[in-house]
C-alpha cells in the first residue's frame, strides 16, 4: 500500500511539469487582457472571459482553415504511407541491382535539412502554376525519406520463412505487403503516421510561403495572425485559438494511444 | 490541373484591354486585378481591419479589384517577396518594413514612384507627409516607397511608481533619466524586484540608434558607404547604456524585445522605451496609471523612425496605374485616420490629425501627441543594401558589450570595421 502510494506520488510529481504548460494555456485562454500580465502570477481567472473563444474563432476564418488543415494533412500522410510502404517493400524484399545504393541515397536525404529544398520547390511549383493550391502544400511532402527508412527497417525484420509460407498459401506481391508486412509493422506505421500528422498539422513556414489565399491556407497561419512582432501578442486570444487548433491532435493522441499499447503488447507476445 | 489563377486573370485582362482599346471606353470593363501583401506586426485583429479597408476600396472603385494577403511578420513577408522575386510572381503592392526599401530598390524589383507622385502634385503631394517619415523612402535619389504604418520609440513610465518614489514628472534628459531610474529600482537584498528602466533589444537595434542620434551623431554616413560606430557619439551612446546596466545597475543587461512590453505591464520595470504602437496594448493590459513622453535627450532629441512603407513592384503600366490608385487611396487622410485610430500606428499624413476619428483619440488619450512631436526629431533608420548582416553583427556586439564580454571601444571598433567591409561588398 505504502509502496503504491509512493509510486503514485512519483508519477504525479512527474505529471505536474508536463501538464503545467497545458494548464497555463487553458488559463490564459480564459483571462481578460488585464489579467494576462500581472506582477504576481494568477492561477485562476478572476473574471473568466469565455468570450475569448468566440473572439478568436471569428477573428480569422478558422472554419475554412480547419477544413484545409484536415485535407492537407490527410493527403500528405496518405501519400507518404502509400509511397513509403511501396518503396520500403521493394528495398526490403526484392533483390535488384543498385538496391543498397538507392537505400543509401534515401538515408542521405534524411541528412538534408528541409529548408534547403524550399527555394527549389517553390520555383518548381511556380513554374507548374501550382502556387495557391492544395497541391503546393502536399506535393513537396508526398515522399518521405524518413518513412521509407523506418518501414524498410521494419519490413526487413520480418523473417524470410514467413514470406515463403505466405507464398505457398498463394499470397505474394502486393497482397503479401498488405496482408502480412503492414499488419506486422503496425507499431512502426502508426508511430510514423502520428509524427507525420503532428508535423504537417503544425507546419507554418511552407504554407505561408506558397499560399496567398485564405481559401487554401491552414490553421497555423490563422494562429500567426495573433502574433505581433513590434509590440506583443494577443496571448489570451492566441491561447484560446491554440486550444481549438490543438484539440484534434490531443484527441488523436488519446485514440491512438490505445492502439499503441495494443500493438506493443501483440508484438511483445509474438516476439 | 489548375493553372496559375493570377496569370490567367492577367492574360484575360490584357486581352480585354486590347479588345476594348480601339472602341469607346467600355462601361462594363472587367476590373484590373491587383494583389497586395501585408504583414501584421502589431497583433490585435489588424488583419480584419486591413481587409475592411481593402473591401471599402473595392466597393468604391469598380475599375480595380485588390486582393489582399496576410504574409506573416515583416521578416516573413520579406522572405516571401524574395522567393516570389526568384520565381517571377511578385504581387503588385507590398507593405514592407521601411528599411527593406534599401534592399529591394537596388535589386531592381521595385517601381520608382516619382512619376505617379509628379502627376499627383509632386512636392505639394509629398508635403502631406511628416518630412522625417520620407527619409527612408529613397534609393539612389529616387522615391521607391511611401510611409504607411509608422512608429517611433517613446518612453513609457509608470505614474504610480513615480508618485511613490516622489518624482514629480517624467525625465527629459539623460541625466534625469539615470537619476529617476536609480530611485525607481526596487531591491530585496541583492535581488532586483523591479527595474528602474528597460531598453529592450530587437533585431533593428532601434534604441541604440536613438541613443546615437541623441548623442549628436550618426550610425551610417549619408552616402551609405561607411559606418560611424567608432565616432565619439556612438561611443558615448554606448557608454550611457553601459552605465545604466553596469554602473548604476538600474537596467538588466539584456531584455528581449517582446519581454519589454510584458515587463512594463506586469510592473517588473518602472520605465521602458518601446514602440509608440504599444499604447493600445498598455491601455488594455496595465493595471496602473502610466504615461508616455519623447525619449530623454542627450545633446539633442532624436530617434530613428520605424514601421512599414507601401511599395509597388515593377509591372505593366496599366497594372501599375491600378496599383497606384490603391496606394494613394490608402494614404488619403480618411484612411490614415481610420488605420491609425484603430491600430495605434502614427497617422503619416498631417491632415489626418484634424479628422474627427483621430481628434476623438487625442481627446481621450492626449499623450498620443507626444509620439507626433517625436517625429520632428526623428532621423533616418539606418539601412543599406547589405545592411541586414551589419545590423545582426551590431546586435550581437551590443549584447556582448552590455554583458561585459567585450570592451566597449574595442567592440564598437571591431563591428565598425566588419560592417564597413560588408557595406563595401555591395551587390
Amino acid at each position: 500500500m505504502i509502496r503504491r502510494c509512493a509510486s503514485y506520488a512519483v508519477l504525479v510529481a512527474g505529471l505536474i511539469p508536463l501538464l503545467l504548460p497545458f494548464y497555463w494555456m487553458a488559463l490564459t485562454s480564459l483571462k481578460p487582457k488585464r489579467e494576462v500580465f500581472t506582477a504576481v502570477p494568477q492561477w485562476w481567472p478572476a473574471h473568466p472571459a469565455w468570450d475569448n473563444y468566440r473572439s478568436a474563432w471569428v477573428a480569422e476564418p478558422f472554419a475554412g482553415f480547419f477544413f484545409n488543415s484536415i485535407v492537407v494533412t490527410a493527403s500528405i500522410v496518405a501519400l507518404q504511407l502509400a509511397l513509403a510502404s511501396l518503396a520500403a517493400f521493394a528495398l526490403s524484399r526484392f533483390e535488384f541491382r543498385g538496391r543498397s545504393l538507392i537505400f543509401w541515397i534515401i538515408v542521405a536525404a534524411l541528412i538534408v535539412p528541409v529548408q534547403i529544398t524550399f527555394i527549389a520547390n517553390f520555383m518548381t511549383l511556380a513554374h507548374l502554376g501550382l502556387l495557391n493550391t492544395y497541391a503546393a502544400l502536399v506535393a513537396p511532402y508526398a515522399a518521405s525519406a524518413f518513412g521509407t527508412f523506418l518501414l524498410r527497417q521494419a519490413f526487413a525484420a520480418v523473417p524470410r520463412q514467413l514470406e515463403d509460407a505466405a507464398r505457398l498459401d498463394g499470397c505474394s506481391g502486393l497482397a503479401f505487403l498488405w496482408h502480412v508486412l503492414l499488419p506486422l509493422s503496425r507499431p512502426t506505421v502508426l508511430a510514423f503516421a502520428l509524427v507525420a500528422v503532428v508535423t504537417h498539422w503544425n507546419d507554418y513556414f511552407w504554407p505561408l510561403i506558397v499560399t496567398n489565399n485564405n481559401a487554401v491556407r491552414t490553421l497555423p497561419i490563422g494562429l500567426g495572425m495573433f502574433v505581433g512582432q513590434e509590440v506583443t501578442t494577443d496571448w489570451n486570444l492566441l491561447m484560446a485559438a491554440s486550444i481549438f487548433v490543438s484539440a484534434p491532435m490531443l484527441l488523436l493522441f488519446f485514440l491512438m494511444q490505445r492502439y499503441f499499447v495494443q500493438s506493443q503488447l501483440r508484438t511483445g507476445i509474438r516476439g | 490541373m489548375r493553372r496559375h489563377p493570377r496569370t490567367m486573370v492577367f492574360a484575360f485582362v490584357t486581352a480585354l484591354m486590347l479588345a476594348t482599346s480601339s472602341g469607346a471606353p467600355s462601361r462594363a470593363a472587367e476590373p484590373v486585378q491587383v494583389t497586395y501583401w501585408y504583414p501584421v506586426d502589431l497583433g490585435g485583429g489588424l488583419a480584419n481591419l486591413m481587409q475592411s479597408l481593402v473591401d471599402d476600396f473595392n466597393a468604391g472603385h469598380p475599375d480595380v479589384h485588390v486582393t489582399a494577403s496576410y504574409t506573416g511578420n515583416y521578416d516573413l513577408t520579406f522572405q516571401k517577396i524574395q522567393a516570389a522575386s526568384l520565381a517571377g510572381n511578385l504581387p503588385d503592392i507590398g507593405a514592407i518594413v521601411n528599411d527593406h526599401t534599401q534592399v529591394l530598390a537596388p535589386a531592381g524589383t521595385l517601381e520608382d514612384l516619382d512619376g505617379f507622385v509628379r502627376k499627383a502634385g509632386g512636392k505639394t503631394y509629398l508635403a502631406r507627409f511628416f518630412p522625417s517619415l520620407l527619409l527612408n523612402s529613397y534609393s539612389g535619389g529616387k522615391l521607391y516607397s511611401l510611409p504607411f504604418q509608422r512608429s517611433v520609440p517613446v518612453l513609457y513610465y509608470n505614474k504610480d511608481a513615480f508618485a511613490k518614489a516622489g518624482i514629480a514628472g517624467p525625465p527629459a534628459t539623460w541625466t534625469e533619466f539615470a537619476a529617476d531610474a536609480q530611485k525607481l529600482t526596487a531591491r530585496n537584498g541583492a535581488d532586483v524586484t523591479r527595474w528602474g528602466a528597460e531598453f529592450p533589444l530587437e533585431a533593428y537595434n532601434w534604441i541604440y540608434y536613438a541613443l546615437v542620434y541623441q548623442a549628436g551623431g550618426d550610425v551610417i554616413s549619408s552616402d551609405l558607404k561607411h559606418l560611424d560606430l567608432d565616432r565619439p557619439a556612438a561611443v558615448s551612446a554606448m557608454q550611457y547604456w553601459w552605465d545604466l546596466v553596469n554602473k548604476y545597475k538600474v537596467m538588466p543587461a539584456y531584455t528581449p524585445w517582446p519581454q519589454g512590453s510584458q515587463d512594463f505591464a506586469s510592473e517588473k520595470t518602472a520605465m521602458v522605451v518601446y514602440s509608440s504602437g504599444a499604447q493600445a496594448f498598455f491601455r488594455q493590459s496595465a493595471k496602473f496609471k502610466w504615461g508616455l513622453v519623447r525619449m530623454p535627450r542627450g545633446d539633442r532629441s532624436g530617434v530613428a523612425i520605424g514601421g512599414g512603407n507601401l511599395v509597388m513592384f515593377k509591372k505593366s503600366p496599366a497594372q501599375e496605374e491600378a496599383s497606384w490608385k490603391f496606394v494613394s487611396w490608402m494614404l488619403e487622410p480618411a484612411q490614415q485616420a481610420r488605420w491609425s485610430a484603430r491600430s495605434g500606428y502614427i497617422a503619416v499624413v498631417r491632415s489626418a490629425w484634424n479628422l474627427p476619428e483621430l481628434k476623438a483619440v487625442v481627446a481621450e488619450y492626449p499623450e498620443v501627441l507626444e509620439t507626433v512631436k517625436q517625429l520632428d526629431a526623428a532621423y533616418y533608420e539606418p539601412s543599406a543594401p547589405n545592411f541586414t548582416q551589419v545590423r545582426d553583427a551590431l546586435h550581437d556586439t551590443l549584447q556582448d558589450i552590455l554583458a561585459n564580454k567585450v570592451a566597449l571601444r574595442a567592440g564598437l571598433s571591431a563591428v565598425n570595421a566588419k560592417g564597413n567591409a560588408l557595406l563595401a561588398n555591395r551587390p
